[in-house]
């Protein structure tokens, strides 16, 4: 909708510019995007690693292949 | 409500000390994390897991709370706010995340340290393994949240953005007066 249909935004509407939200940056994006991606990433890694018994989220982090004392 | 220059300095000096001081302790980890990796002698891996145990407990645990719990006091003290610009919700969430996961992890690194004080050279020989994920990834997080807090890149939120225009629909019948 352009400002010109917009009944509630006149030219002597203080501030006018600035009344709408400039949106989300674009950094803002792309950082959201590689988080999401990441995230899945790890999760499915673990997923995949706990379902082949590579990974046991009870054991310490080098008790993989280390008998018990 | 904003804190007073002195206070906010203070509680700024000691929100610095704590993250660089987190960043610190995470690169010495990460070191003897390398250390009991690498290397055969079992001497250096019981020394490695022992040290790595003590400065995650004793340093990098107190510096992530005080870095967490100072960077709140920062953001609400001042006008920066919690959740107006984007660069402050980043390093909120990625500091939370990064706490999260360290006081999940440190119990795991306990149980490893003392395993690999009772176990025998042989079995230190057999089984010669590290830390090494944990700590590259905290580190690369920490190092995400110092360069959003020394370049604090622009953007508000929706929330920012409308505190921003009830302030200066508040300031400007004041200064046309």
């Amino acid at each position: 909708m352009t400002e010109q249909n917009n009944p509630t935004v006149s030219d002597d509407t203080p501030m006018r510019a600035s009344r709408e939200y400039p949106g989300m940056p674009r950094w803002v994006k792309v950082s959201g995007i590689a988080l999401l991606v990441l995230v899945v990433l790890v999760v499915v890694v673990l997923v995949v690693a706990t379902a082949l018994g590579l990974h046991n989220p009870s054991m310490g982090p080098m008790q993989h292949g280390m008998p018990q004392p | 409500m904003t804190m007073r220059p002195s206070l906010r300095k203070f509680a700024l000096t000691v929100h610095l000390t704590s993250s660089v001081g987190w960043i610190g302790a995470v690169i010495t980890y990460l070191t003897l994390g390398v250390a009991a990796v690498t290397t055969r002698d079992p001497l250096t891996v019981r020394a490695a897991w022992s040290a790595m145990e003590l400065i995650g407990w004793n340093a990098i645990v107190p510096l992530a709370l005080g870095s967490l719990l100072t960077g709140l006091i920062m953001a609400l003290g001042t006008q920066w706010g919690l959740f107006r610009h984007y660069w402050v919700v980043f390093s909120l969430v990625l500091t939370v995340v990064a706490t999260a996961i360290l006081l999940e992890h440190m119990p795991s690194v306990s149980s490893t340290a003392a395993m690999v004080r009772a176990a025998d050279a042989t079995q230190l020989a057999r089984g010669l393994g590290g830390d090494l994920l944990h700590p590259a990834a905290g580190l690369l997080v920490l190092l995400v949240i110092q360069v959003l807090n020394m370049y604090k890149p622009q953007g508000l939120t929706p929330y920012g953005w409308r505190k921003q225009q009830e302030h200066r629909s508040i300031k400007a019948p004041a200064t046309t007066r």
